[in-house]
């Protein structure tokens, strides 16, 4: 297990270096600079900014300039706002992750037992109706379902601000807009997990021992039956996390998914990156999380590394 | 006392194709410490039979239409509440099941799954559970077992799964032991060895033990009595002597001359031509009858063959069927 987690964290660092590398260089290489913007500024000024920020070097030294800072653990200076990368993101990540944790407690929250209920009780009332329920979430964009909620529980019954980040209650429905996509996918990986494994011989071995039924649930079927959650929730989580760009937009979040798509627009090249490197980051460390807890609930797993 | 009474069970599966009678009138009894043999081809019912006693039917498709398995003239096994029922299976009525590498639950721990039924059956402690988990794996012949005991199934081979099943189904000494074809899927040097571990653990509890298998060669040393289906019903049944010396059903006599070990060395093997019939369809008659490429008087077309009693333990369902030759067989071929 310990072998297993170093050697996972040793390929991490060599993806977040080529990932590091490769968006660096793509990012150089776009059209347009940080200073293009609407507003013209005189060529003088865009030479002492761009001397400023070291632009002005050719890109090869540029790049071990931000690599040698990044291993200091500095994401460089913004090129447009006053403020540094780390301060930015100091303030974005921390909104992203509050929203997506609750986005993923919702998520978890309805889709688990939804499915485990409809994988039980299959072909019946209590499987059709919560899976079309679903289908209908999984094929509803959140660029619908937000602003739809927003409607009905903002402005027509007036429970909550439509839009901002502000009061707690303001939570709510951008978390919901998210969590209940995510819980409509859960609930369909759930029930074809479940359902999988009520099929197997060792299911009937358990009823053929007099085991009840709620313990052939619990017990006997539910550690394999999610195991395809599991392996769903790496790449989800980190997409929940960071929150999604449109429902940030549309709920006027200051999250991190809003600053990643205006800075990519601005060419603040540092913030670009930083943001990568965040994102990476999260993606690595959920699916490390989930190749762990899935060698915990998997034995065989274990065996074929040792 | 018989301590399984198993009277006029008849089990459908209610499919898009039609009704499959999987098992249409099976009636046979087993004492205390005896061993009962059901033989027959695949799907001939004998599954489906045993799972109907073990409430394992899924249900739907399929029902239990009708019958009854009384154990030990007390509680019937077909008609009783969930609540009777699951005090009873795993503790008095327990099964061995053909595919050891997958009965087995590969998310838990054999000590887990051994103990499970000691816990909720004899409501025991962990530890003393846990002991009788261990005895009971060297009762197999599973040795270092208080180490092993903490191993995923996936750490045992299949014939050592298979002894592992054994000694789960055995561990809480139940009355009956039905074991559904258990060394199928094994291999032949440890066919024997199983088989002589269940009949050595049946001595221990003085258990029951109803044997499946669509093998007669595996019955022969093992079973005291002898039960060959055939679509769903029972066609001829007797003591292994009956059976074996005397065997009147052209069935089992046509089974009899496929088993490799009773016939003569280097001749051709008998088999059975054509294959068992469509059980979605009704049978009217003689279900053997209808098998292509064999030939009979036509006495049974129509009305079902009743059961002819030969000697006092030994009863055969009517059939005039007359066997083609082994050159014949050969012929079609
Ligand atoms: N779930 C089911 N749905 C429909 N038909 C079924 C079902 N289970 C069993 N049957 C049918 O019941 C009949 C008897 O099956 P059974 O499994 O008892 O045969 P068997 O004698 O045990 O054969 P084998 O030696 O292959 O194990 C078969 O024709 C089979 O197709
Ligand atoms: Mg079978």
């Amino acid at each position: 297990m310990f072998k297993f987690i170093a050697r996972r964290i040793l390929q991490s660092i060599i993806v977040l270096f080529v990932i590091t590398t490769v968006t660096f260089f793509m990012v150089h290489a776009a059209p347009g600079d940080p200073f293009s913007a609407e507003r013209k500024m005189p060529e003088h000024i865009k030479q002492r900014l761009m001397e400023h920020y070291g632009l002005d070097k050719p890109e090869i030294v540029q790049y071990f300039h931000y690599v040698g800072s990044l291993l200091k653990g500095d994401l460089g200076p913004s090129h447009v706002e006053t403020r540094s990368v780390n301060r930015i993101i100091g303030t974005t990540f921390p909104v992203s992750l509050e929203l997506g944790s609750w986005a993923l407690l919702i998520a978890l929250g309805i889709g688990l037992p939804v499915g485990i209920i409809a994988a039980v009780f299959r072909n019946t009332l209590a499987d059709y109706i919560p899976m079309s329920m679903a289908m209908i979430g999984i094929c509803l964009p959140t660029f619908v379902l937000g602003p739809v909620l927003a409607l009905i529980f903002g402005v027509w019954l007036g429970w909550f601000n439509v839009s901002g980040w502000f009061i707690p209650a303001d939570r709510v429905l951008p978390a919901l807009t998210i969590g209940l996509v995510y819980a409509a996918i859960i609930a369909r990986i759930t029930r074809g997990g479940m359902l999988e494994v009520l099929n197997q011989d060792f299911i009937r071995t358990a009823k053929a021992k007099g085991v009840p039924f709620p313990r052939i649930i619990f017990f006997h079927t539910l550690k394999g039956g999610l195991l395809p959650v599991i392996s769903f929730l790496g790449p989800a989580l980190a997409g929940i996390i960071s929150g999604s760009f449109v429902v940030e937009t549309i709920f006027q979040i200051p999250g991190m998914g809003r600053q990643f798509v205006q800075s990519a627009f601005n060419r603040d090249y540092a913030l670009v990156m930083g943001t990568v490197i965040v994102y990476a980051c999260l993606i690595i460390v959920a699916n490390l999380l989930v190749d762990i807890v899935q060698v915990i609930l998997n034995p065989r797993l274990r065996f074929e590394d040792s | 006392m018989a301590i399984l009474e198993v009277k006029d069970l008849k089990t459908y599966f209610h499919t898009r194709n039609g009704t499959v009678r999987a098992v249409d009138g099976v009636s046979f009894s087993v004492e205390r410490g005896e061993t009962l043999g059901i033989v027959g081809e695949s799907g001939s019912g004998k599954s489906v039979s045993c799972y109907s006693l073990m409430g394992l039917i899924p249900q739907p498709p399929g029902r239990i239409e009708s019958g009854q398995a009384i154990l030990d003239g007390k509680i019937d096994l077909l008609n009783s509440s969930e609540k009777v029922l699951r005090k009873i299976r795993g503790r008095r009525v327990s099964m061995i099941f053909q595919e050891p590498m997958t009965s087995l639950n590969p998310y838990l721990r054999v000590s887990t799954q051994l103990i499970e039924a000691l816990r909720m059956h004899e409501k025991l402690g962990r530890k003393e559970a846990l002991s009788r988990a261990i005895k009971s794996l060297e009762e197999v012949g599973i040795t270092e077992a208080s180490t092993r005991v903490h191993f995923y199934p996936h750490e045992f081979s299949g014939g050592m799964r298979q002894r592992v099943m054994i000694a789960m189904s055995m561990i809480t000494h139940p009355e009956i032991l039905i074991a559904d074809e258990p060394t199928t899927a094994l291999d032949v040097t440890v066919q024997a060895q199983i088989l002589e571990l269940i009949r050595e653990r049946q001595k221990a509890n003085n258990s029951a033990v109803i044997l499946i298998t669509h093998d007669l060669g595996v019955v022969a040393g093992m079973c005291d009595r002898i039960n060959v289906m055939y679509a769903g019903k029972i066609v001829e049944s007797g003591t292994a002597d009956d059976i074996f010396k005397n065997a009147q059903h052209p069935y089992t006599i046509a089974l009899q001359r496929s088993i490799p070990s009773l016939g003569s060395k280097g001749k051709a093997l008998y088999t059975i031509p054509g294959l068992p019939p469509d059980l979605s369809r009704p049978i009217p008659g003689d279900a053997f009858a209808l098998r292509q490429g064999i030939k009979s008087g036509g006495k049974w077309a129509n009305t079902p063959p009743p059961m002819r009693q030969v000697s006092e333990t030994h009863w055969v369902r009517e059939s005039d069927v007359i066997l083609p030759s082994l050159e014949e067989v050969l012929d079609v071929r």
